[in-house]
């Protein structure tokens, strides 16, 4: 068994240290590590406690990045095998369960760990800005080492549990979102239930359930430790014993039942019924790649229609809860409420998006199709295009559901937005699903977390720049009396953007995929 | 559609590929040096070499996925680099590795390809059972392809080439992998495609099958064509010394002496395996096969069979080509 593990921690570990890419996102962390540091300078120039918030933010970035790199680098520990189909020769040559799930995931979690090694010295320079002492430090670094078995342990459960790391990062992610929600969906809707509604019983377990939550949480321990009046905090916590309690369990799980997750034999012969194929499939449109695209990348009628029943009842269950805190608005959405539904439902169609670009191109990287498509008598530009319409459809629900929210209090929500940030929220979402896409077309599981940090990066200077050609919009406009000025700064904003960032990041993706299709 | 481009006339064939001087380079490394042949329309045409010798590198210049550094190659007259829309519309490039969309069955994945080059839904209809009853996967089209063995997923791969009715076909290495009776079955399909009047350009490594296949053949190594020409005359022995087989039907006594002793007859050796009625005979240059065959019948020996010797395929292909892996 040692033998084993020893051997694919080996080569994994080799693997990941010739490819540039883990090097390169080390370098980005430290980068912004630098950035985080200037802003927290400027942010508090001349108050105390600069090494606090400094280090605050770079916490925050870090349960950010374990979770999203923890299920974008795990997933594939177990699936690469099984799509590779060199899952059945490693389990006949004798490598047990336990030795190819701790083979495959000790070299990715040395390779997560060492991102937070290369924060060590700049957490220093927290302690030398002031506000924070090494205690503090060391506890929060426990408490996110805590969080990455936890995270990469529901994501090698997943990668053990599903055939393909698509499905496998569903099942993760689905899983994260949970967590994150049972325990506040707990804790608000409960009081709110009228007495007797529900057997004492589960109202128990469900309380449980959220204590458990409220416990386990890596934002709730590291506001804990962070807060001032706790200089000195424990180093071990309820949070610490919850995540590593759930990961050995995750993890005794996956080896458990690895063999009977792990087909021997090829997937079913026969898919659905040809009558349950037609309804669910069809026959494929003109445009035959948003097609294929959005029936089998995105999941298809199905999970477009599974997607808008989330999103509605994601608004419906705002309004319940508006209905029954506040009686007296009804059920439309007005004001707090209705924007607190508007920002959920701008993240949510910002987290699909990205996924969406992480993975819409990459797919065809993967199942070596590229040159097949390469060969289709359409140019490159038109091929991207199509691939873009189908994720386009795969977030209509979503973006439906955000204009509904915003029919239903359109004043509100209007006088909470302004023209700066709406173009800066749209400069995020350009920026980082082509950066997605671009990236995920050079590395394996990196895109989006790289893209996540280059777009915390953006997000300091997005606004400013945004802000800017505004006002010198305005200026210019007023000066030969043009009404338009909203509208100006606006086309001026995207003319900028497109011409001077997204079109040379579009050309290097059509730049990229040429190149791969020719390999 | 017509192989003539403006100014040709009608007796002028037009070459379906035509390779010029076609040179390339990766980081230094000559993949291709000054390659050329021609392939003629309605022919089989086999393309051999060893690993690394540039075949697939070669196969990728004339299917427009890479621009060479140096050099011309032709489609049916058309040039890969400049209109490589056109080229592509009249080829079906099968790679040696499966490419497929597993999650998809088989149907949908030739009405995804048959949609992707414009074809209607009607003729995708039927486009789609031609190419099913060709390949014998009629009964398949509702299976899911990660369902489906190798050579099934072969025959799939190459339904998928045909649904846009191209005149020439590339195939990369398409019989690697597949069982004896799979690869039968492949060829078999490919003599009927030839039938129906397309070209066939063919890489593998299957010697043996080549030989029966194709109609003609280039030889490359280390990116250089070693021969290039019909298959006759590459397998035809020396015609300096031509050589034949002579079988008799019962064990004859002094026959090799007898032999040897014919006009014209410069050696007379029996095979490995040696059987005392099988005999190779080796004539000089200005002797017939007739007249030797003339001169045989006046030994009064019982004659079964009597063959002009062919070159195996594997030993020319060993001549020609050097010895070691290019470095």
């Amino acid at each position: 068994m040692i033998s084993g593990s020893l051997t694919l921690f080996n080569w994994s570990l080799r693997a990941d240290s010739r490819s540039p890419w883990p090097h390169v996102i080390r370098a980005c962390f430290a980068l912004f590590m630098l950035l985080a540091i200037a802003a927290a300078y400027v942010d508090v120039f001349g108050a105390s406690g600069a090494g606090l918030r400094f280090f605050h933010n770079i916490c925050i970035l870090n349960v950010l990045l374990i979770s999203a790199s923890g299920i974008s680098y795990f997933v594939s520990a177990v699936t690469e095998e099984k799509e590779a189909g060199t899952l059945a020769l490693l389990r006949l040559a004798g490598v047990t369960p336990l030795a190819i799930i701790l083979g495959k995931s000790t070299s990715r979690l040395i390779s997560s760990l060492m991102l937070l090694m290369v924060q060590i010295p700049f957490t220093i320079l927290a302690i030398t800005l002031g506000g924070v002492l090494w205690q503090q430090i060391a506890a929060a670094y426990v408490a996110l080492a805590a969080w990455m078995a936890f995270v990469s342990t529901i994501a090698l459960f997943s990668s053990v549990r599903c055939q393909t790391p698509g499905r496998a990062a569903g099942l993760a992610g689905a899983m994260l979102l949970l967590f994150f929600i049972v325990g506040p969906a707990v804790t608000m809707g409960v009081p709110l239930l009228p007495p007797g509604w529900m057997p004492p019983v589960i109202v128990a377990g469900l309380e449980k359930i959220a204590v458990w939550q409220f416990e386990a949480s890596v934002f709730r321990r590291l506001t804990e430790i962070l807060e001032v009046q706790s200089a000195t905090p424990d180093l071990t916590s309820p949070q610490l014993w919850w995540n590593l309690g759930t990961a050995i369990v995750l993890f005794l799980i996956s080896t458990v039942m690895f063999d009977r997750w792990s087909p021997q034999t090829e997937t079913a012969m026969h898919g659905e019924s040809p009558t349950t194929r037609r309804l669910t499939v069809g026959r494929c449109w003109s445009l035959s790649l948003t097609w294929k695209d959005f029936v089998f990348f995105t999941g298809g009628r199905l999970f477009l229609a599974s997607n808008a029943l989330i999103c509605f009842l994601l608004i419906a269950g705002f309004a319940w809860y508006q209905y029954l805190t506040t009686p007296w608005l009804g059920i439309r959405l007005n004001g707090d409420m209705a924007w607190t539904a508007f920002v959920t439902l701008s993240i949510l169609l910002q987290v699909e998006i990205l996924l969406y670009s992480s993975g819409i191109l990459f797919a065809e990287v993967r199942q070596s199709t590229l040159s097949s498509l390469a060969m289709l008598p359409v140019s490159p530009v038109r091929i991207l295009l199509e691939k873009a319409a189908a994720c386009v459809i795969a977030v209509l629900p979503a973006i439906f559901c955000l204009l509904i929210v915003f029919l239903m209090d359109p004043s509100g929500i209007s006088g909470q937005l302004s023209a700066t940030m709406i173009m800066s929220w749209l400069t995020v979402v350009l920026l980082s699903s082509h950066l997605t896409i671009l990236l995920s077309l050079y590395t394996r599981w990196a895109a989006l977390p790289l893209a996540i940090l280059l777009t915390a990066g953006s997000f300091l200077c997005c606004p400013m720049l945004t802000m800017t050609t505004f006002l010198l919009t305005d200026i210019v406009a007023r000066s030969h009396n043009f009404r338009g000025t909203l509208l100006l700064g606006c086309l001026v904003n995207l003319t900028w953007l497109w011409l001077f960032v997204l079109l040379p990041i579009e050309l290097e993706i059509v730049k990229r995929w040429k190149t791969l299709g020719q390999q | 559609m017509s192989d003539l481009s403006p100014g040709r006339t009608a007796t002028e064939i037009v070459p379906a590929i035509s390779v010029m001087d076609l040179s390339h380079s990766f980081k230094g490394h000559q993949a291709l040096n000054q390659v050329a042949f021609s392939v003629m329309p309605q022919t089989l045409h086999g393309f051999v070499g060893p690993n690394g010798a540039g075949k697939t590198t070669t196969l990728k210049v004339i299917c427009t996925l890479l621009k060479p550094n140096w050099g011309k190659v032709q489609v049916f007259g058309h040039d890969v680099g400049r209109e490589s829309v056109s080229v592509r519309k009249r080829i079906g490039f099968m790679p040696d590795h499966f490419s497929m969309y597993r999650q998809m069955t088989v149907f949908e994945y030739l009405d995804f390809f048959a949609a992707a080059y414009g074809l209607s839904m009607g003729q995708r209809d039927q486009v789609i059972h031609d190419v099913l009853t060709l390949t014998d996967m009629d009964g398949r089209r509702n299976d899911l392809i990660s369902g489906l063995s190798r050579g099934m997923q072969q025959r799939v791969s190459l339904a998928r080439v045909l649904v846009h009715d191209p005149d020439l076909l590339l195939l990369d290495e398409p019989a690697s992998g597949l069982d004896p009776r799979a690869r039968i079955e492949l060829m078999e399909i490919l003599r009927e495609l030839r039938r129906m009047g397309k070209t066939i350009f063919i890489s593998s490594h299957i010697l043996s099958e080549l030989a029966e296949l194709c109609d003609s053949v280039t030889i490359i190594d280390r990116g250089q064509v070693r021969f290039s020409g019909p298959m006759d005359a590459l397998l035809d022995n020396s015609q300096d010394h031509p050589t034949y087989n002579l079988k008799l039907a019962s064990v004859e006594a002094h026959v090799i002496e007898r032999l040897r002793s014919l006009a014209g007859v410069e050696e007379v050796s029996e095979p490995e395996v040696a059987t005392g009625r099988d005999f190779v005979i080796q004539l000089s240059a200005e002797t017939s096969a007739n007249s030797f065959l003339a001169s045989v019948l006046t030994l009064e020996v019982p004659i079964v069979a009597f063959s002009q010797q062919r070159r195996h395929l594997n030993q020319a292909f060993m001549d020609l080509t050097s010895r070691g892996v290019r470095t």
